[in-house]
């Protein structure tokens, strides 16, 4: 079985919405690479808003 | 009949002159970035950097893609990875943004201008920012800045008529030799990333960044971040100021108003500092004013480094700073200076080598804006003032709570808020330092009283003023500090504010 692993050994990003770090989970095991959001609602927040040209 | 546009620092396709530039010859392109094995050898470069840089690529990849083109990657030199492909293509010339890199950089940059002088290639170079090549005189550096600031945005092609070529896959960092560099919470690369993180930034994060910004903990989220992308250009600077000007321009209120001025400031400072390094190209190597050359050890005390890198210096701000940066790859500019001018100062450690471990650690290595701050904080520039950070004082001034300490020193859990920033000063010292917590490695008091008393001898020497004074002409803002502020006791405030910006 695998080592039980403490939770502040999870690897970790920034979200780029909210700029607050969010940690891995299991769900995420297949494509943690590609995770970006912390949550649905940052997500909402990078897509909803209007296409602004920057 | 094929252009080269070679990507180097401008991951992008928005806002893109040299994309714009080869776009006009009308013949098709191929899009080119080279990863240079050297480059990630010299001490500046970083495991954390690359990573970043990955991202941007497999984004700005996307984005060709969906235009119609291919990003081609190959690894190598970059005269033999540019000699190849002319030959194999028959290309007619190369164009690229004007890159203001690191002493390797520019090395190669000569390397690549003489190769295509003797083949006879055209190499078109453009500027993507404020930074001026071959500036004569810094007087009239801001309004041209300002010109090409107000210039509009170029909007992305739609499609573009690519020529494809062989392309590798990146190299891992480990080909490059490249360790894991500690950094648990990476910033995202990429110009989506980016892009989310502007707008963030001034949709909401932002209001309260004039006041937010000095603080390491409530500025890794009122500060824009955006750093690490302007450095890598999956967004432009002339993106940021347009995105932010119209912010202002909407006239909000509840503080916003300064703060996106303060925040305009910053991103013409970014230029403002790079064109330093533009016009002298060696202060990544050697000091300013050379009369501190030789001031400090050459060869520094390993272990004062050491222990300054690891974030064992006993002095609890100071470490936490360094060890939130190994860990997130990113600090607040006011905590930069504060860990550079200890090393410098307290530490008597020679700007080089902390600057390197300095460089590595900033995921946003920017070497223009680097080293300007690694010397005007270690008082080597001559014409700035000289500014010793108190880091017991920073700790109580921009960690109050005492949240930011305690997070990323958990070994102190036991010391009681007021002896958080001295813990040599609390009763229960005894159980602590020399055993879990170090010492303070110095004497932070006498440490800063012997460094200011050296630096201002060498001030005092005979031939110091009239080098100063050139470097001033070569170097320096033309803002004058009258023209800063309103008046009186705001202004003397504000330019103190400011007067890290010269």
């Amino acid at each position: 079985m695998a080592r039980m692993r403490k939770k502040s050994e999870l690897p970790s990003k920034i979200c780029p919405v909210c700029m607050r770090p969010f940690t891995w989970r299991r769900k995420w095991a297949r494509d943690w690479e590609h995770v970006i959001y912390c949550s649905v609602r940052c997500r909402g927040a990078a897509k909803t808003r209007p296409a602004k040209k920057i | 009949m094929t252009s080269i546009l070679w990507f180097k620092r401008d991951l992008r396709v928005d806002d893109h002159p040299a994309l714009d530039r080869v776009i006009s010859f009308d013949e098709p392109i191929l899009c080119l970035y080279i990863v240079e094995p050297d480059l990630w050898r010299q001490p500046d470069a970083s495991f954390r950097q690359y990573r970043f840089l990955e991202e941007s690529l497999r984004d700005l990849r996307l984005s060709l893609q969906k235009r119609g083109a291919d990003l081609v990657v190959r690894t190598g030199d970059a005269v033999a990875v540019l000699d190849d492909l002319v030959e194999q293509h028959r290309c007619l010339r190369l164009v690229s943004h004007e890159e203001t890199g690191n002493a390797w950089t520019y090395a190669r940059d000569k390397r690549v201008a003489a190769w295509a002088r003797g083949r006879g290639l055209p190499w078109i170079e453009v500027p993507q920012c404020g930074v001026v090549r071959r500036l004569a005189a810094r007087s009239g550096w801001q309004s041209t800045r300002d010109r090409f600031m107000k210039e509009p945005c170029l909007s992305a092609p739609m499609r573009i008529e690519a020529v494809t070529a062989q392309s590798a896959p990146c190299p891992t960092p480990a080909d490059l030799g490249l360790d894991a560099d500690g950094i648990r919470k990476p910033q995202p690369g990429g110009r989506r990333a980016g892009r989310d993180c502007l707008m963030s930034f001034l949709e909401y994060r932002g209001q309260p960044y004039r006041r937010a910004m000095s603080s390491p903990l409530e500025g890794a989220r009122a500060c824009s971040r955006l750093s690490p992308h302007l450095a890598l250009g999956t967004l432009s600077v002339r993106e940021a100021v347009q995105a932010t000007r119209r912010q202002q321009e909407r006239g909000r209120h509840g503080g916003w108003s300064g703060s996106l001025k303060s925040f305009q400031a910053r991103l013409a400072w970014r230029d403002h500092f790079m064109q330093k390094l533009e016009d002298q190209p060696d202060i990544e190597h050697r000091c300013l004013h050379p009369a501190y050359e030789g001031l400090r050890p050459t060869e520094p005390d390993q272990a004062r480094l050491e222990a300054w890198q690891a974030g064992e210096t006993g002095m609890p701000f100071v470490d936490a700073c360094m060890r939130s940066l190994r860990a997130t790859g990113w600090l607040n500019f006011r905590m930069r200076a504060m860990v550079m001018s200890v090393a410098s100062y307290h530490l008597w450690l020679d700007w080089r080598s902390s600057g390197h471990h300095l460089a590595r650690m900033f995921t946003d290595y920017e070497p223009g804006i680097h080293w300007s701050q690694v010397q005007m904080q270690s008082g080597t520039t001559g014409m700035n003032t000289i500014r010793i950070y108190n880091p017991v004082k920073q700790g109580l001034d921009q960690d109050r709570a005492g949240a930011f300490t305690r997070q990323w020193l958990p070994e102190l859990s036991a010391v009681p808020d007021q002896f958080l920033q001295e813990p040599w000063k609390w009763d229960g010292a005894g159980q602590l330092l020399g055993r879990r917590y170090p010492e303070p490695i110095v004497d932070v008091k006498a440490a800063a009283r012997a460094a200011r008393d050296a630096v201002w001898a060498v001030r005092r020497s005979d031939g110091f003023r009239p080098v100063a004074q050139r470097i001033v002409q070569k170097h320096a803002s033309r803002k004058s500090p009258s023209r800063r502020g309103r008046s009186g006791k705001s202004a003397a405030k504000r330019s103190a504010q400011m007067s890290f910006d010269f």
